[in-house]
């Protein structure tokens, strides 16, 4: 089976969970060589030619330019039969395309697609909410609440710059390219839920869990005589969605007592991205817990293996429903509990008290307790330890999909 | 004051054409002004009295080029203005020759001249010339020159300075001196002097005319006599007396009384030199004045009549009504033609556009619009808190006046109120006005407006009808505009339009470039052959909405064979659209044309042009913001107006985003707050749709979608395009197919979204805007008044 895989972004460049997924998936396809698959991934314009839109990165592997926005979701690229794309297809008739996420690439490409291969299947991995919400389709409010359901006059006040009917308007255009998939793969249920709610038909959404790259377990940190559990550790992009502040407001109400047992090391970056308002604040936080909390920069996802070794606890502390965070299996790989907010996505991946605990969304008090929790019942730890559940492997997730493409090429398109 | 363009500044003397000379000038330490002299200006070049700012340039700023500049109009922050007669400058030039027309003397009073600013002519070319004069300081100056003034200028003088004086001129001294003057003079004239005549003209031998003034009153006067050696002649039944408002200082009583006399005798031909003019008062008083009287013929009288603006009006009427004055039977009649002609004109450039003489009356011309043979809009307002005037016309220079009887509907002026509620004890809050008076106008010609007041004289004002500086709809825009407040003036809007306003929107609005535009077209993708369906699609605002409809269209395979055609009637979308096309229909595979002429002609217009390039049996209208709901509409549409009774047009359902009806039917709708108004209703919008999927009938359809034959379409003109922007074509085109006895169905089972709200209302429901749906209505509303349209209001059936 020939499999093209069209991804929001491309690894090399970026590393956000949407386009590690769709590459592993990418290289559990081309592990079996009964099929070939073939990546083309969104470059920015920076690493791109000057008069093609498309250029090869290694053997079935392009990088494609693209610049669709979250407001119209647009191709900034040609869409006709003689744009290259529908050449690279045309050359390569694959059965199967399958589009993980459609911005910055534009969703027009989903037509492209129909028209130039008419008997392909296309197959649409969704990820976060951006054709629900106008906000990064984060689906919380502008003013910062969580938002529960679709609803243009709602998004209107969010932002009033454009109608209830501009956002309904775009509601159907999307729709109208939503049409021709075939088959839509939600990597979590909650996920599947909003966009059913939004009004594609469940029947059209299958949940596969994203997969990850194998590893073996790593045994729980080494304890001197007397020392605690007390080492928690936070992996990801340091931005608002992300709640690193909620972590850090966390830290600081914690008891003196209870601190002094307890440190936080933070790997990731992105801090300066974003407005200072948000740097002062996890500055500012930053240093009130000077003696707790270390912050350690960017992280390369082969370096984790070393890193989770000296950490007890994964701690998420995003403001947002998230979908299926990577972050979630890679500490379950690596046999370690995680401590997450009660909603979306987090809350269906881990269970409380199955290889983790909950703490109330948004609320660093809440989280507070917990830890003061975990540092004062050292027991917890060996329970969750133990029944920390597994993780889905590329190859597993690999076959899953092909599944999926043969069921859907045996009904005749 | 009126702004006028920045000028050059230049130096008089380099002006040949025009003299002047001050003869007096005054100036006191707040800034007032008061300057008496004359102009001599036989080529008209002088326009008015200017205020120019120096700025901070200092005495730098005469060589800087242009200087901001205001003209000083009469009355305007007390600022006096009188032109007067001057025997004497006409006789130092040499007699009254053709070179010596339009010499007049003035007197200017100015009470609060701004700091840095400066006094000077402003000249037909734009060019500014500053009077150079130097004010007089020491008061014993001040009055010795006074004295050499007083005759003729005096009298003047001190009434422009008592009008002045409320508005603040601050100078009591100089009143004084000249009150004290005047009353030297009057004593020094004798106790039998109780008359003067100004001039005694015989013209062309025929036509004794006498001019003068007299203390007595028009009831103490018992007889006129002319004695001449060869007898007697009685003049006393000939005698008319008017305002002179010269006078008004000397005799305060002349405010009410008419003191100037003024008479036309055809029987005193054989006039000697030595004719003298006995007057005889009641009280037995008699004074017997020498005349010195001047020959004229025609040009010298046009002359004397150009000096005179207060006599001008009275002399020519009196002048009409008496016989003989020319050896030429018809010459008199064009002589006096020419006479009214040449006065008009000259008195022209010099008239106020504003007046504040709150005896008669208080007004103002804002703005008029020539409308051709239509007549003149003018805007303005006026009160008349003491007289009512005898008439109120509009002139032209031909003698041609054209009455204005019915003062139509008052408009509310708060601020002319605020202005004068100080000055006045009962000031109307209603005075503006809006006249369409039907005196054809083209741009340029003049015109004037004249409050009459009998013998207490004639006010008049100018009447600009200068070419405007924007045409079509914008200057449509800027003239509902001045309407003021018309939230306020719900109650009588019907009548405004009704009374002029209309009438003038409908003019101005055709004097956009008329001509049938170009159209280029550029079809994108196949060419669809022998289409039965065209689709009208007029682009105005927004481009992007061809990319949703395209989307949608996409999925139904009619449009693979529908003449689909998007009118861009908006030059400024033309760019984005073909670039939206030539992307999109790459992808979409809808094939259409886009049409585009570089103008905006509203809804109908664009329509209409879409229609006649319409190549389908089918027509169907649609906005760019109705995207259908399922494939397969257009398809039901036909059927239904192939099968439906009587079908002349049929429509879709139009929901709104959230489901809820947009348009399930128009109905007729009058609204108490605006009472005259036919208006229209979608009816249940807004609330879910509940109907039977059955086609029914309504009173009319909106064109947002609609479906009806090309044929029937163009044998009715397609959409009446004098509706403005875009409002009541459709219900005006479904009531032309009922008034043939074709009935309008909504057919539910074709469902489209409209979401109005992205192409409607672009610009804010401000004045205009409401004022633009407002004379849409009135005109929707007349024509069914006049039974153009049928009468949606009359059948029970479709309510």
């Amino acid at each position: 089976m020939k499999v093209l895989i069209l991804s929001h972004a491309h690894p090399v460049f970026s590393k956000g969970g949407g386009e590690l997924a769709a590459y592993y998936l990418w290289q559990g396809l081309g592990r079996d060589p009964g099929h070939q698959a073939w990546f083309v991934g969104r470059g920015q314009p920076e690493v791109m030619h000057k008069f093609t839109t498309l250029a090869a990165v290694g053997e079935r592997d392009y990088l494609m330019a693209g610049n669709a926005n979250v407001a119209d979701l647009t191709a900034s690229t040609p869409l006709g039969p003689e744009s290259d794309l529908a050449q690279l297809l045309t050359g390569i008739q694959p059965d199967v395309v399958h589009f993980h996420h459609y911005v910055h690439l534009g969703i027009e490409l989903v037509r492209l697609v129909r028209a130039t291969c008419p008997n392909a299947a296309i197959v649409m991995t969704l990820h976060e909410y951006i054709a629900i919400c106008l906000n990064n389709g984060q689906m919380v409010k502008t003013d910062g609440r969580l938002c529960h359901q679709y609803s243009p006059r709602e998004c209107h006040l969010c932002f009033p710059h454009l109608k209830p009917d501009d956002i309904f308007l775009r509601e159907q255009y999307i729709k109208s390219f939503f049409r021709l998939v075939d088959r839509f793969v939600s990597p979590s249920a909650f996920l599947r839920e909003r966009y059913v709610a939004w009004g594609v038909e469940a029947s059209r959404i299958e949940v596969i869990e994203n997969g990850i790259p194998e590893d073996d377990r790593i045994p729980p940190r080494h304890l001197s005589p007397g020392e605690i559990r007390g080492r928690f550790a936070y992996f990801g992009q340091i931005n608002p969605y992300k709640g690193v502040d909620v972590i850090l407001e966390a830290f600081v109400r914690l008891p003196r007592a209870v601190r002094k047992q307890v440190t936080l090391d933070i790997f990731g970056s992105g801090l300066t991205m974003w407005p200072s308002e948000f740097q002062k604040k996890i500055e500012s936080l930053q240093k009130k817990l000077k003696y707790t909390v270390r912050l350690h920069g960017a992280y390369e996802p082969e370096e984790m293996s070393r890193l989770m070794t000296e950490v007890d606890w994964m701690i998420m502390g995003s403001v947002w429903w998230e979908n299926s965070p990577l972050v979630i299996q890679d500490a379950f790989k690596f046999g370690r509990p995680v401590i997450c907010p009660d909603i979306g996505g987090m809350a269906e991946k881990v269970k409380a008290g199955v290889g983790g605990l909950h703490f109330r969304a948004r609320d660093s008090a809440s989280l507070a307790a917990v830890i003061a929790r975990v540092v004062a019942e050292p027991a917890l730890f060996e329970n969750l330890h133990a029944s920390l559940p597994g993780y889905s492997t590329i190859g597993e997730v690999a076959k899953r999909h092909l599944d999926l493409y043969a069921a859907l090429k045996s009904v005749p398109c | 004051m009126r702004e006028i363009a920045p000028g050059k500044l230049v130096p008089l003397e380099t002006i040949k054409t025009v003299r002047t000379c001050i003869d007096f000038a005054f100036k006191s330490s707040p800034g007032a002004l008061a300057l008496v002299g004359w102009i001599h200006d036989p080529e008209s070049n002088v326009q008015g009295f200017s205020l120019v700012q120096k700025g901070r340039h200092g005495h730098d700023f005469l060589k800087t080029r242009t200087h901001a500049a205001a003209l000083l109009e009469h009355g305007v922050q007390g600022v006096q203005i009188a032109r007067l007669a001057r025997p004497d400058v006409t006789k130092a030039l040499g007699g009254p020759t053709s070179s010596s027309r339009n010499q007049q003397g003035f007197v200017l009073v100015v009470p609060s001249l701004p700091p840095e600013a400066a006094v000077a002519l402003s000249l037909k070319d734009g060019h500014l010339a500053l009077l150079n004069f130097v004010a007089l300081k020491d008061f014993s100056l001040v009055e010795r020159t006074l004295r050499q003034i007083w005759h003729p200028s005096g009298g003047y003088l001190l009434s422009a300075l008592r009008a002045a004086h409320a508005a603040g001129f601050p100078q009591a001294q100089l009143t004084a001196a000249l009150e004290s003057i005047q009353a030297e003079q009057t004593r020094d004239a004798g106790r039998e002097r109780f008359a003067t005549c100004d001039q005694a003209i015989l013209l062309n031998g025929r036509a004794l005319i006498l001019n003068g003034w007299s203390e007595k009153t028009q009831k103490e006067i018992d007889r006129v006599v002319l004695l001449t050696n060869q007898g007697e002649i009685d003049l006393t039944a000939k005698v008319l007396r008017y305002l002179r408002p010269d006078l008004f200082a000397r005799y305060p009583w002349s405010y009410e009384e008419e003191l100037g006399f003024l008479c036309v005798s055809t029987e005193a031909q054989a006039v000697v030199p030595d004719a003298r003019l006995r007057l005889v008062t009641s009280g037995g008083q008699s004074q017997i004045i020498r005349l010195e009287v001047l020959e004229h013929d025609w040009t010298h009288l046009g002359e004397f009549i150009d000096s005179q603006p207060v006599l001008a009006e009275l002399l020519l009427k009196q002048l009409a009504m008496a016989d003989g004055l020319d050896e030429d039977p018809g010459g008199q009649e064009v002589h006096l033609a020419g006479l009214r002609r040449s006065s008009f004109l000259s008195r022209h450039p010099h008239l106020p556009l504003h007046v504040a003489q709150p005896e008669k009356v208080l007004a103002a011309v804002e703005r008029a619009y020539p409308l051709g043979e239509a007549g003149i809009l003018i805007f303005g307002w006026q009160l008349t808190p003491k007289l009512k005037a005898l008439s109120l016309s509009v002139r032209a220079m031909d003698g041609e006046a054209v009455e204005i009887g019915d003062t139509g509907v008052p408009l509310l002026r708060e601020d002319v109120a605020q202005m004068y509620r100080a000055q006045l004890a009962d000031v109307n809050e209603w005075s503006g006005f809006a006249w369409l008076v039907p005196l054809p106008t083209r741009h340029g010609e003049a015109r004037a407006l004249c409050f009459d007041f009998g013998r207490k004289g004639e006010v008049w004002l100018k009447v600009p009808t200068d070419k405007p500086a924007t045409s079509g709809m914008n200057l449509v825009k800027e003239l509902l505009g001045l309407v003021p407040h018309p939230e306020r003036m719900r109650h009588n809007l019907y009548a405004l339009f009704s009374s002029g306003l209309g009438k003038a929107v409908e003019e101005l609005r055709r004097s956009r470039p008329t001509g049938e535009p170009k159209i280029e077209q550029r079809h994108f993708g196949r060419t669809v052959g022998n289409a039965a369906v065209s689709i009208v699609v007029p682009l105005y605002g927004r481009a992007d909405l061809v990319r949703h409809q395209l989307a949608q269209f996409a999925e139904d395979p009619d449009f693979r064979g529908v003449d689909l055609i998007y009118v861009v009637d908006d030059p400024g979308i033309l760019d984005a659209t073909l670039e939206l096309a030539a992307k999109y229909q790459a992808l979409f595979n809808v094939p259409f044309r886009v049409a585009w002429y570089y103008e905006n002609r509203g809804f109908g217009g664009a329509n209409n042009i879409g229609a006649h390039l319409a190549r389908g049996e089918y027509l169907v209208l649609l906005n760019s913001d109705v995207i259908p709901r399922h494939p397969g509409w257009v398809a039901t549409l036909r059927a239904a107006l192939d099968s439906l009774p009587d079908a002349g047009a049929v429509g879709p359902l139009l929901q709104f985003g959230d489901g809820t009806i947009q348009h399930a039917g128009m109905y007729p709708r009058r609204d108490p707050q605006l009472p005259g108004f036919l208006l229209n209703a979608h009816k249940s919008m807004g609330l879910p749709w509940e109907g039977s999927a059955e086609p029914s009938e309504h009173p009319m359809l909106t064109a947002a979608c609609l479906m009806l034959k090309k044929q029937a379409y163009e044998a009715l003109g397609g959409f009446d395009e004098g509706y403005l922007v875009g409002d009541f074509e459709d219900s005006d085109l479904c009531l032309s197919l009922r008034k043939q006895g074709k009935r309008l169905w909504l057919v539910p089972e074709a469902k489209l979204w409209h979401l109005e709200r992205l192409s409607q209302n672009l610009e804010p429901i401000a004045g205009h805007r409401q004022m633009l749906t407002l004379y849409n209505g009135w005109r929707y509303s007349e024509k069914i008044r006049a039974g153009k349209l049928a009468d949606p209001t009359a059948s029970k059936a479709l309510r």
